[in-house]
């Protein structure tokens, strides 16, 4: 009794450690990858605990290297776009000005029932309001409603918003996501004729978004400036 | 980047300790496979020395039990110490059983060292 006490007490310490060790990124949604880190360090963590013929030492060790490897896997995809594509996948379009896609629901493996109870969370009860729902990597479904539904603001007081997509982002750490430009209507063309303009390179921008009119917003990377 | 580098020391730490406990295995079960291999001859040969020679088994056995109970199931262990235990009794009854039991905890303390090596084979059957 005691002893599991202490093993208790002891694998509590290391489980806070290996929690506060990934950061504050896996508090928030989680990531497919960082699922299964939560769900291995939950079930290792009772083997030591419940098998007192265990070493302490068989249930830390894995926690730790499942988290190590965690955050050097996250801090390699920082880097690379593709290898994060590849380990957390990425966003995708279910509905484009109200219509939804059907093709990539199946894909997804989604239900309208799954969609349309995610948008009546959000307040959303009309499908033909969205301008634009994604599903995030972590599941979730970011709505954004028609601007000619969304209440009214101070700057959309002298001038009726157009229904338009909202802003995307066209370069991400120094990479060009053709996807976004697509979808915007836009070239990669454009982006460069922008960037040529501005006297930048894609390699120097940190984050920059466009929209459908062609207003972009762009920030560098804090290095270069 | 600090939490990448700390956790690039800490697989570095597991990695050493795995390999430095590999290493002491190997040695630690090459002397146990040493000293049983004496007691096994000198009982053999009905020498004064085996007495001795199973005492300083033991003595090596209670010593290794401690570094090994760190990182091995305690449950092979015992059963290597029930019969480390035995060789005493069976000695002095001067029962032929010394010599099986002997083999066994041979072969425990290599089945041991054998389940710690990084073999791929190993690792999917396990």
């Amino acid at each position: 009794m005691t002893v599991i006490f202490i093993r208790t007490v002891l694998l509590y310490a290391v489980i806070i450690f290996a929690v506060r060790l990934m950061g504050k990124r896996q508090l928030g949604e989680l990531q497919p990858s960082e699922f299964v880190v939560t769900i291995l360090i939950s079930n290792i963590a009772t083997l030591p605990i419940e098998e007192t013929a265990t070493p302490m030492l068989l249930g830390v060790v894995p926690i730790l290297t499942i988290v190590c490897l965690e955050v050097i896997i996250s801090a390699i995809t920082m880097k690379s776009r593709k290898l994060r594509r590849i380990v957390s996948g990425s966003p995708k379009i279910i509905i484009s000005d109200g219509v939804l896609d059907q093709k990539q629901l199946k894909e997804l493996r989604f239900t309208a029932d799954d969609v349309m109870e995610s948008l009546r969370s959000q307040g959303v009860f009309d499908i033909t309001e969205v301008q634009l729902a994604i599903i995030e990597t972590t599941g979730v479904i970011s709505v954004y409603k028609k601007p000619s539904l969304q209440p009214i603001t101070h700057s959309t007081l002298s001038q009726p918003p157009k229904n338009e997509n909202p802003p995307q982002v066209v370069v991400d750490d120094g990479d060009v996501v053709v996807r976004s430009l697509t979808f915007l209507g836009l070239s990669t063309e454009w982006l460069y004729s922008i960037l040529s303009e501005e006297q930048k390179q894609v390699k120097d921008i940190f984050l920059m978004t466009a929209s459908e009119n062609g207003s972009y917003k762009i920030i560098e990377k804090e290095n270069k400036r | 980047m600090k939490r990448v580098w700390l956790c690039i020391g800490i697989l570095g730490v597991i990695l050493c300790l795995s390999a430095g406990w590999l290493a002491c295995l190997y040695d630690r079960t090459k002397e146990m496979s040493r000293l049983i291999d004496n007691c096994v001859t000198l009982a053999e040969n009905d020498s004064e020395d085996t007495r001795e020679a199973i005492l300083e088994l033991c003595d090596y056995w209670e010593s290794f039990y401690g570094i090994a109970s760190l990182f091995e199931n305690s449950l092979a262990l015992n059963s290597i110490s029930d019969s480390v235990s035995k060789l005493m009794p069976l000695y002095e009854k001067d029962n032929d059983e010394l010599f099986s039991e002997c083999e066994m905890i041979k072969v425990a303390c290599d089945r041991i060292f054998r389940s710690n090596m990084p073999f791929v084979s190993d690792a999917i059957a396990d």
